[in-house]
């Protein structure tokens, strides 16, 4: 009788304890391999065929198709570069340059990835229809109202900010080094 | 109490082991991961475009600035052939297994030209295929990938609203059956 009930514990805390364990690291993000690039982050693996089985996991649970090596590399922002998370009623200002690539785009959305509904329908920016200073810099401002310059509408809630890198150098080595824009937050109504 | 801690710690590791298990296994039994979702479209073997936004699209997190297609397809008969038009401006493929997992890509600078002619083998339908030249394979990149079944996801940029129409049509034609 003793044993039997000791066999339950001991059945009882490896399922909590696996099944616990194993939802915890999958429900975040993948836990290994992150590059963090200010308020950037990327996982420069995920394109290749030797990503570990944990971010092979929540890839598969998120029902996403990562860049490939040959493709680029997607930088992902939920929070700016105080540490604060990212609102769409906030106004923020991405400023400065891009790491050597052929082309970009920046997207705003929310986490689930849904861009925001605005009547220019411009959902983010790409590398050559952006407005820049002679220096080559740029700055993009993210506000619900119009702004002067390179404006990206957004909307209300929790938002994300995914910077797509296509046919990047940074695929294959220096993404530990790589520059990457700041975000700022300008102003929060 | 002694052997209550013996049976914690054996749980312990038993626990280890399923949680091992649950991480290799995930990849097997999602059911929203990109190679089930796009059963959703339709056929195999045949391009389907796929779309970049909205939540029930079949990939999650695609770039809404690019168009995409992708074809499911199987190495079980043949090696696959994938001929597409492409577009002047950037493009790429890659190619996935059904897991998910990115085993292979590249895009119009590394490919050199404009079109898209890509041969997928299993390293025994190479050695088929060195003994046998086709004519029609001349001009393919051939890759050699140690795989059952997967998709190929092409993905071209619409650098302009304007161009989207053309670049749509250039991925209307990409053929994933090629002679």
């Amino acid at each position: 009788m003793r044993l039997l009930a000791y066999l339950l514990v001991a059945i009882a805390v490896a399922v909590a304890t696996g099944l616990g364990t194993a939802w915890w690291m999958l429900s975040a993000g993948p836990p290994f391999g992150a590059v963090h690039r200010g308020a950037w982050v990327t996982w420069p693996k995920a394109g290749r065929g030797d990503a570990d089985p944990y971010f092979r996991a929540v890839e598969a649970r998120r029902g996403v198709a990562p860049l490939g090596s040959g493709e680029g590399l997607t930088f992902l922002a939920t929070r700016d570069d105080s540490g604060a998370p990212l609102d769409a009623a906030c106004i923020y200002r991405v400023e400065g340059t891009m790491p050597p690539t052929r082309l970009w785009t920046l997207a705003a959305s929310d986490t689930e990835g849904r861009g925001f509904d605005n009547p220019a329908g411009r959902v983010g920016f790409h590398s050559r229809e952006i407005l820049r200073r002679e220096d080559g810099s740029f700055a993009i401002t993210l506000a619900r109202s119009v702004q002067p310059g390179n404006w990206l509408p957004l909307g209300s809630g929790p938002m994300l900010l995914t910077l797509r890198l296509y046919d990047t150098p940074l695929t294959e080595s220096g993404v530990e080094d790589a520059k990457l824009p700041a975000v700022v937050r300008v102003a929060c109504s | 109490m002694k052997r209550l801690a013996l049976y914690l710690l054996g749980g312990l590791l038993l626990g280890g082991i399923i949680h091992i298990a649950v991480v290799l296994l995930v990849p097997r039994f999602a059911t929203r991961d990109a190679y089930e979702a796009l059963a959703r479209l339709g056929p195999d073997d045949i391009f389907h475009a796929v779309p970049a936004q909205g939540t029930d699209g079949p990939i999650a997190g695609l770039d809404p600035r690019m168009a995409y297609a992708a074809c499911r397809f199987s190495l079980a008969e043949r090696p696959l052939h994938i001929r597409a038009p492409m577009t002047g401006d950037f493009w790429s493929a890659a190619v996935f297994d059904d897991r998910g997992n990115n085993l292979y890509s590249l895009n119009d600078r590394t490919a050199g030209r404009r079109d898209l002619d890509l041969v997928v083998a299993t390293p025994l339908q190479l050695i088929r295929l060195r003994e046998n030249p086709q004519p029609a394979l001349d001009n393919a990149i051939v890759v050699e990938l140690p795989m059952n079944a997967g998709f190929v996801l092409l993905r071209a940029f619409i650098s302009d609203p304007t161009l989207e129409a053309e670049v749509r049509k250039a991925l209307s034609e990409a053929d994933c059956t090629a002679g």
